[in-house]
């Protein structure tokens, strides 16, 4: 920081207005190496478009992958914190999303 | 969909063109380096089905290989640096241009000029806070920034705040916090929404907020609401991320942005005033937040009853464009409001009417016909709250209340004279919170 003898006619000093974020950074889950057989979470926010472009991925999946299961889940208020908990808990090995935009 | 990932469940993400930074942003704020993003050709909103089907088709692979292979595509690091900058120029007047045209390269500006946030004037700020300096008001949504109460004193610096306007910031900042505000959607959403600032109690005229004539407008003696509500704005971009394009996705905008605060007319309020209504002193000062959807004049300079006015509130309210049908699925998402000037809640008052009435009476005189909110009849009847579903066999000209129940509608009394008032729509709850000096 400047004293105010460095303090020169054309100089400023001024802080930063950016906070930090909070989080402490997380590492991402491994991935499958194959969806043959396993449960997938099809999760929307209940926007338009996002649930017939999730029947349609689970309709390409199906064709493309033997015994694969479906759970869907909606977002239906943007803190709906509980849908994400009964999605964690639904056993699924994988969650495709779509917020529709 | 961080919160899968962290539980170990891998996730992959439709993302349109043009949201990517917005999904990588907001991953980025819940502690996600990397995202799995499968890029559509363009937002499914608007499309037919058969046209949504078709854009999943072309990224189907895109989709798999994002539960099934690494991630190579990471987002982009946070713009956070918690940094001193330093400007050079021939007198302090270009530096203090300088910083300007730095700042907004940075995307640390609402676009007008900002006062410099010297180590001195930020100093100065801080003192009009109870708190310290590295105290955590919260964690801002959408992006997660840690709103100490330094960082908002620098954002009040550049916004022209005063230090007596600390406490009201503060406060605003604190209520913003709560889940019935509704955070994410006010600040991401891509429709116009911004957060509209109500001072209740004593401290509104200890700092000059305007609660008369032009209260939401430019002019001197809206001094300090234009510069509180800027705060809060550049509190949102700063603090909780929320820079357009990234995490604002705002499709057309609106100048509610730059600045939204305003107190009640507590003088001219023939009733209780806000605060009180909900559940404070008189005497306590109070701020509101409360996210702001669109604003439409009511003008009625002929009635003279309170029946006459209030239908003209409630013709103004009958306005699909709004989310009328939104709270056919979400209970209490949206919460109109009405801000009544002097002059009608003088004759509404005078006529022997409560808040209550008005609710009522606005309640059961602004339903709209089934048809201005039913889309094409797209709605999806999972999504809509089992109490209403009959209605997607109802006749066109079904008439559909365009809230929950009458006490959906809030009301306040603000402006100056001539019978003006303005009805507001939200995409959350008001919240109230007490200011602390």
């Amino acid at each position: 920081m400047a004293t105010r003898e460095d303090v020169r006619v054309g100089s400023l000093e001024v802080l930063d207005p950016v906070a930090p974020i909070a989080a402490k950074t997380t590492p991402m889950a491994a991935r499958l190496r194959d969806l043959t057989g396993h449960t997938i979470g099809l999760w929307s926010n209940a926007k338009p478009g996002a649930d017939v472009a999730l029947d349609e991925v689970a309709r390409l999946l199906a064709d493309k992958f033997k015994d694969v299961k479906f759970v869907r889940f909606h977002e239906n208020h943007p803190h709906g914190m509980d849908v994400l908990e009964r999605a964690a808990k639904a056993g699924c090995d994988a969650i495709i999303s779509s917020t529709a935009d | 969909m961080a919160f899968f990932e962290k539980k170990g469940i891998p996730t992959v993400a439709l993302t349109a063109k043009g949201f990517e930074a917005e999904a990588l942003a907001t991953a980025r704020g819940f502690g996600l380096k990397r995202l799995a993003l499968a890029s559509l050709s363009s937002a499914l909103t608007s499309l037919s089905p058969e046209d949504v089907r078709k854009v999943v088709g072309v990224s189907f692979d895109r989709i798999v290989e994002g539960v099934t292979r690494d991630v190579e595509v990471g987002a982009t690091e946070g713009k956070a640096t918690d940094k001193t900058f330093s400007f050079e120029a021939a007198d302090r007047y270009e530096a203090v241009e300088e910083m300007n045209r730095f700042f907004l390269r940075n995307g640390w500006g609402d676009g007008f000029p900002l006062i410099p946030p010297t180590p001195e004037k930020v100093d100065r700020m801080l003192a009009g806070a109870s708190r310290s300096p590295g105290d955590i008001v919260t964690v801002m949504l959408p992006g997660m920034g840690e709103a100490t109460v330094e960082k908002i004193a620098i954002n009040a610096v550049m916004a022209g705040c005063l230090p007596e306007h600390m406490p009201v910031i503060i406060a605003a900042v604190e209520g913003m916090s709560k889940p019935e505000f509704n955070m994410r959607s006010v600040a991401c959403s891509t429709g116009p929404h911004a957060p509209m600032l109500i001072v209740n109690g004593p401290i509104a005229k200890e700092l000059n907020i305007n609660s008369g004539r032009g209260a939401l407008g430019p002019g001197a003696q809206s001094f300090a609401n234009i510069v509180i509500g800027r705060a809060i704005r550049l509190i949102m971009m700063n603090i909780g991320h929320a820079y357009v394009g990234e995490l604002d996705m705002d499709t057309i905008g609106t100048p509610n942005k730059f600045s939204m605060c305003l107190a009640e007319n507590e003088d001219q309020n023939p009733w209780e005033p806000f605060h009180v209504e909900r559940g404070f002193d008189r005497d306590t000062s109070t701020v509101t937040v409360y996210g702001v959807e669109s604003i439409m004049e009511v003008t009625d300079l002929r009635s003279y009853r309170p029946e006459h006015v209030v239908m003209t509130f409630a013709g103004t309210a009958r306005n699909a464009g709004a989310h009328i049908s939104e709270w056919l699925r979400r209970d209490r998402f949206w919460q109109p409001c009405l801000l009544i000037c002097p002059d009608h809640a003088k004759i509404i008052h005078d006529g022997g009417w409560s808040k209550q009435d008005i609710r009522e009476y606005m309640y059961h005189h602004s339903f709209i016909e089934w048809r201005y909110s039913k889309y094409g009849g797209t709605l999806d009847p999972a999504l809509i709250l089992p109490s209403w579903r009959w209605l997607l066999d109802a006749p066109e000209e079904t008439l559909v209340p365009i809230v929950g129940g009458p006490d959906w509608f809030h009301v306040l009394v603000v402006g100056g004279p001539v019978g003006k008032s303005i009805y507001l729509t939200s995409v959350g709850a008001p919240v109230t919170v007490e200011i602390k000096r």
